[in-house]
C-alpha cells in the first residue's frame, strides 16, 4: 500500500468503515511507515479534542408544543365528509381556477428575484473554492500528491479490493 | 508514466450493441474514469474528452446517475485546478446529456454556473444559476 | 474491526423491533407511540439542526416542523427500521429550505442549558490549572467556529459522523450521496477540522507537535 493510499483511508480506518482486507493493509502499512504512523494519531486526538467538544448539549423544544400541530392531512374521504355532495364542484374550481392563474403567476417572475438568485450564486461559488482549496490543500500536504476517488468503483463487497491499493 | 493508460485503454471494452448488465458497465466506466484522470495528471488535455464521453454514452440506469454527476464532478474539478475551464466545461456538457432526472442535472447546472463565473462571464453563470433552481423546483428537491 | 467492536458506534435507545413496533403503532395513528419516538429521537435532531443552521431558535422551529412532518408523511416510510436515518432526510431538507447558501452564525450554548458534562468531556477540560481550562474552553469555541466555516457538503457529513456516530451507509442514506463521496467528504472535512485545530494550539500556545 501507498502512503498516498493509506493516507486517503486513516478516516475510514479510524471510523472502522473498513473491510478486513482493507484494514489490514493499512495497519500492515502504519506499522512500517512512520509518518503516516504520526498522520494517523494526529486525526485521531483532533476526533477525540472534536469528540469531547461537541455533544447534544441543546434540549429539543417540549412535545407540549407539537402535539397541538400534529394534524394529519385531510384524506380524500374526509374531503367528501367535509364537503359532503358540494366536494367536487368545489374542486373543480379551484383546479379550473389554479389552472388559469398559475401561468400568469409564473410569466410575473414567481420564481426567485434577481438579488437573491445572485446573493445564492456567489455564496455557491464560495463554498466550491473552499472545496476546490480543501481537496488540492490536502494533495499539497499529506506525503504523495494527487489524491482522488472513483465515483464506479464497488464499495458494496466486504471483502473486496481497495481501488487504490494497487494490489 | 503512460504505460498504465496505454495498458488500460487496451483492456477497456467500448461499449457495443445489446443489453449489459450493471455490473459490467459500473466495471467499464470504474475503467475509464482512472484512465481520465491519469490524462488529466499527466497533461494529456486533446484526449480527455474522447474518453469521457466513453462514459457518458453509456445508458446509465437512473437509479445510478448520481454516479456519472459525481464522476463529472471530479473530472472537472481536476480540470479546474489544471486550468482547463472550457474543456470542464465540455464534460459537463456531455454529462448534462446523459442524465435525465432534474435534480441531477440541476446540480450539473450549479457546476457549470460557478466554472463561468471562474471564467468571468457573469451573465452566463447567473443564467445557469437560474435554470438550476428551476429544475430543483421541477424535482420537488430543497 | 467494526464500529462496535471499535466501541464508536453510538449506543441505540431501542432494538430494531421495539423501534418496528413503535413505528407501526405510530402509523396507525398512536400519538403515544408518536411522543415516545419523539423522546428518543428529538434530541438528536435538535442538535443536528444547531450544528447546520447555528441558531437555537431555528433549530428548536425546525426541530418541531421536522416531527410534524414526520408524523404527516409516516406512511411513505417504507422500512420501519430505518426511521431514524428518515427522520434526518427530514430534517436535513427542512435546513435547506431555511438556509440554503446562508452561513451559520454559531450561537454559543451554556452548559446550564444542556446535560452535566460526559466523562469525555471532563477529560478535555482538566480541572488543573486555569490555563487548561482557558484551552479547553477556547478549543471548543474554535472547533465550533470551524464547524460552522466548513462548506455545507463536508459540514453535514461532518456533524452526522463526528457527533451522531451514525455510518457511513446510513449517512449515504440521509444525505442521498455515493458512498465514495461521503467517504471522500468526511476525511476532507476531518483533515481540514484537524489543521485548523494544529495551526491554533501552534500560533497560541507553541503546541502544534500535539497534533
Amino acid at each position: 500500500m501507498e502512503c498516498r493510499t493509506c493516507c486517503e483511508a486513516l478516516t475510514a480506518f479510524l471510523d472502522g468503515e473498513l473491510s478486513g482486507l482493507e484494514r489490514r493493509a493499512v495497519e500492515e502499512h502504519l506499522a512500517a511507515c512512520s509518518a503516516c504512523q504520526e498522520n494517523c494519531e494526529s486525526l485521531r486526538y483532533s476526533e477525540h479534542l472534536v469528540g469531547a467538544a461537541l455533544d447534544e448539549m441543546l434540549a429539543p423544544p417540549s412535545w407540549g408544543r407539537i402535539v397541538p400541530r400534529l394534524e394529519p392531512r385531510p384524506s380524500w374521504l374526509d374531503l367528501r365528509r367535509l364537503f359532503g355532495w358540494a366536494w367536487q364542484p368545489v374542486f373543480l374550481t379551484v383546479v379550473v381556477l389554479a389552472v388559469l392563474l398559475v401561468p400568469g403567476f409564473l410569466e410575473n417572475g414567481g420564481g426567485v428575484e434577481d438579488a437573491e438568485l445572485e446573493m445564492m450564486l456567489s455564496q455557491y461559488v464560495r463554498e466550491r473554492d473552499e472545496m476546490e482549496n480543501l481537496h488540492y490543500g490536502i494533495i499539497n500536504t499529506e506525503p504523495v500528491g494527487w489524491v482522488y476517488y472513483n465515483p464506479y468503483a464497488d464499495h458494496s463487497s466486504s471483502e473486496r479490493r481497495n481501488p487504490y491499493s494497487g494490489e | 508514466m503512460l504505460l498504465p493508460v496505454l495498458i488500460l485503454h487496451f483492456l477497456a471494452v467500448l461499449p457495443g450493441e445489446g443489453q449489459r448488465d450493471w455490473d459490467e458497465v459500473r466495471r467499464i466506466a470504474e475503467s475509464q474514469h482512472e484512465i481520465v484522470m491519469l490524462l488529466i495528471q499527466n497533461e494529456k488535455f486533446e484526449e480527455v474528452l474522447g474518453e469521457t464521453e466513453k462514459i457518458f454514452s453509456m445508458n446509465f440506469p437512473v437509479e445510478y446517475q448520481g454516479l456519472l454527476v459525481e464522476g463529472a464532478e471530479e473530472i472537472s474539478d481536476a480540470l479546474i485546478h489544471n486550468k482547463q475551464h472550457l474543456l470542464a466545461q465540455k464534460v459537463l456538457d456531455q454529462c448534462l446529456e446523459a442524465v435525465t432526472d432534474a435534480d441531477l442535472q440541476s446540480r450539473v447546472c450549479k457546476i457549470k454556473a460557478y466554472l463561468f463565473k471562474k471564467m468571468g462571464d457573469d451573465e452566463e453563470a447567473v443564467n445557469f444559476f437560474r435554470k438550476a433552481i428551476d429544475l430543483e423546483k421541477k424535482s420537488g428537491q430543497p | 474491526m467494526t464500529n462496535e467492536d471499535k466501541g464508536r458506534k453510538r449506543s441505540s435507545a431501542v432494538s430494531g423491533d421495539q423501534l418496528d413496533v413503535l413505528v407501526a403503532k405510530a402509523k396507525s395513528g398512536d400519538v403515544g407511540a408518536f411522543e415516545q419516538l419523539y423522546h428518543l429521537y428529538s434530541r438528536r435532531i435538535v442538535n443536528y439542526i444547531y450544528r447546520m443552521t447555528g441558531s437555537r431558535a431555528e433549530a428548536d422551529d425546525l426541530t418541531q416542523e421536522t416531527f410534524i412532518q414526520a408524523f404527516r408523511k409516516l406512511d411513505t416510510l417504507k422500512e420501519n427500521t430505518k426511521f431514524q436515518s428518515w427522520l434526518f432526510r427530514i430534517a436535513q431538507n427542512q435546513v435547506y429550505q431555511e438556509y440554503r447558501g446562508k452561513r451559520p452564525q454559531i450561537d454559543s450554548i451554556d452548559e446550564e442549558d444542556g446535560p452535566e458534562l460526559t466523562d469525555a468531556q471532563k477529560l478535555a477540560t482538566p480541572s488543573g490549572t486555569p490555563e487548561n481550562q482557558i484551552l479547553a474552553s477556547e478549543l471548543r469555541e474554535l472547533i465550533n467556529q470551524v464547524i460552522g466555516e466548513l462548506p455545507e457538503k463536508y459540514r453535514e457529513v461532518f456533524v452526522l459522523s463526528a457527533l451522531h456516530r451514525f455510518s457511513y451507509q446510513e449517512i449515504c442514506e440521509i444525505v442521498g450521496r455515493s458512498l465514495a463521496s461521503v467517504k471522500s467528504d468526511i476525511h476532507r472535512a476531518r483533515v481540514q477540522v484537524r489543521d485548523r485545530i494544529k495551526a491554533y494550539l501552534g500560533e497560541n500556545y507553541g503546541m502544534s507537535n500535539l497534533l
